[in-house]
């Protein structure tokens, strides 16, 4: 399951690209792009993004995301 | 296809730092940025100690926004203590700021091009084939590269270098640029706490007038979806600028990190946030990424005059760099460790103990030792940091 990205949101800080372990996140230009099957669903960057850009593969967090 | 001596990624200050100082020397240097103008968006909260301008770029009127005198420390209970600087520090404007360094290393010679990223880097017999989204400039190749690309750097990795930064060795940062955010003039504000910024820290810089760059940074472990950088910051800016308004908005990652081990390799120098040059406590690194881009830029002329681009000649830049910067980063990082981990009682404490200081006397180290005062071992670490 790879996590999944909010482009309405993310700002391209680069920031998930610096942390992913599996180097699945990469910053085309300013086009922030997941190689999904390098993605283990470790949820390092969707607990890291400044701005809630990044979304767990598993949407176990229901309706409660959506506030912010 | 064009051949440069050397091809530098990024024109951040590191990237414009070591393309003029290769241009001066006469050698051909290609200046590579993704963005379709240098500078900007700004992705900094812009201040920077006066030494390092002296030492590299000079001051120029059109860079400074405000001047810094000292640095206002606020703990979670409110509780204040003040900070004069032995040294001046200014608040940039550093989409001017990186515009012009990249428009002066293209002055003396070498060759700018925007809308170019770097895609990818092949090691090739004795040279680089460089890939790079450019319509006209597709493939490039250089004897030697230095890779300045920042925080995201993904072209250290192509060459076998490993970058990633573990969550807790990143600070996940937003800022605000406020209009109508009254602050005291000529001083900084930090602000910490763990319902401020956990693992962090918050910012007021000030822009000029009622301006001011607000801002925090998380600690990447101990960001939360849904209590990330967005939250704290809204808190935070609703609590003390309620009637501002915003007029920019800045998202950023700083290295919390050593240095890189590996920052070169066979025809290659990594410089700048690239090789997680920021201090690791306080995130100040633009002074760091000049330093290591003139270094990286001195050795880079070095090698070329020789006429060698091994490991072994390149491996000047890294004691260099660790000479300059890289060992007190080091020093910092084992302080950051404990740091991290206070209480907002441990910073109440530490506030208050530093408020009974002298403000003209309260040093860095002055700082950590009040807030270490009860831990002998990182105090002798203190000690040794910075008086040995
Ligand atoms: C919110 C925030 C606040 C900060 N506040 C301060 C502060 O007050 N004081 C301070 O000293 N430091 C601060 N920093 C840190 C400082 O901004 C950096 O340390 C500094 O910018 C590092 O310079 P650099 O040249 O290494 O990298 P950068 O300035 O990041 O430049 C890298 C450049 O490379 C380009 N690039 C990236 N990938 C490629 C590619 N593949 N091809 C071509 N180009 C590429 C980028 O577009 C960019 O222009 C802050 C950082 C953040 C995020
Ligand atoms: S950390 Fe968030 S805002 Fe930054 S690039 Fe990643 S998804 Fe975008
Ligand atoms: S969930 Fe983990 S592996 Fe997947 S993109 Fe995010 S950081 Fe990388």
């Amino acid at each position: 399951m790879a996590v999944r990205i909010d482009y309405g949101r993310c700002i391209s800080c680069g920031g998930c690209v610096a942390l992913c372990p599996r180097g699945a996140l990469q910053m085309k230009s300013f086009h922030l792009t997941l190689v999904s099957e390098r993605c283990n669903d470790c949820r390092f960057c969707v607990n890291a993004c400044p701005v809630g850009a990044l979304w767990p593969g598993i949407p176990d967090y229901g309706e409660d995301y959506e506030t912010f | 296809m064009r051949h440069f001596d050397v091809l530098v990624a990024g024109a951040g200050p590191a990237g414009s730092q070591a393309a003029r100082v290769i241009a001066e020397k006469g050698f051909s240097v290609a200046l590579l940025e993704k963005r379709q103008e240098v500078g900007s968006p700004v992705r900094c909260a812009e201040g920077v100690s006066e030494k390092w301008l002296l030492k590299h770029t000079g001051v120029e009127e059109p860079w400074i926004e405000a001047e810094v005198r000292g640095a206002l420390l606020r703990a979670p209970d409110g509780t204040k203590a003040v900070m004069h600087y032995s040294e001046k520090g200014y608040i940039l404007d550093r989409a001017r700021f990186d515009r012009d360094l990249a428009w002066k290393a293209a002055d003396c010679g070498a060759f700018l091009l925007t809308r170019a990223a770097v895609t990818k880097v092949l090691p090739y017999e004795e040279f680089f084939i460089v890939r790079t989204d450019h319509p006209l400039h597709q493939e490039i190749r250089a004897t030697l590269l230095i890779l300045a690309d920042g925080i995201e750097s993904r072209l250290a990795a192509q060459l076998g270098v490993r970058t990633t930064l573990a969550p807790s060795d990143i600070e996940m940062c937003l800022q605000y640029t406020l209009e109508g955010a009254p602050h005291e003039e000529g001083m900084i504000e930090m602000a910490g706490g763990n319902e401020i910024a956990p693992g962090g820290y918050a910012w007021i810089f000030p822009k000029g007038g009622n301006r001011a760059n607000v801002g925090l940074g998380l600690l990447g472990s101990r960001s939360r979806a849904g209590f990330n950088a967005r939250f704290y910051l809204d808190r935070f800016v609703a609590g003390r600028f309620p009637d501002a308004s915003v007029i920019r908005t800045v998202a950023g990652a700083v290295s919390a990190s050593e240095p890189l081990e590996e920052v070169c390799g066979e025809g290659f120098m990594i410089a700048g946030d690239a090789a997680r040059l920021a201090n690791p406590l306080t995130g100040a690194g633009i002074g760091n990424a000049l330093e290591s881009g003139a270094l990286a830029g001195e050795t880079a002329v070095q090698a070329l005059k020789a006429g060698k681009r091994d490991r072994d000649s390149l491996e000047p830049y890294k004691q260099k760099l660790m000479r300059s910067i890289g060992n007190t980063s080091k020093k910092f990082y084992r302080i950051k460790e404990p740091f991290v981990k206070f209480t907002d009682e441990d910073i109440n404490n530490m506030i208050r103990i530093v408020s009974k200081i002298d403000p003209s006397r309260v040093t860095v180290a002055g700082i950590l030792e009040a807030a270490f005062k009860e831990n002998k071992a990182v105090l002798a670490l203190i000690r040794k940091a910075f008086f040995s």
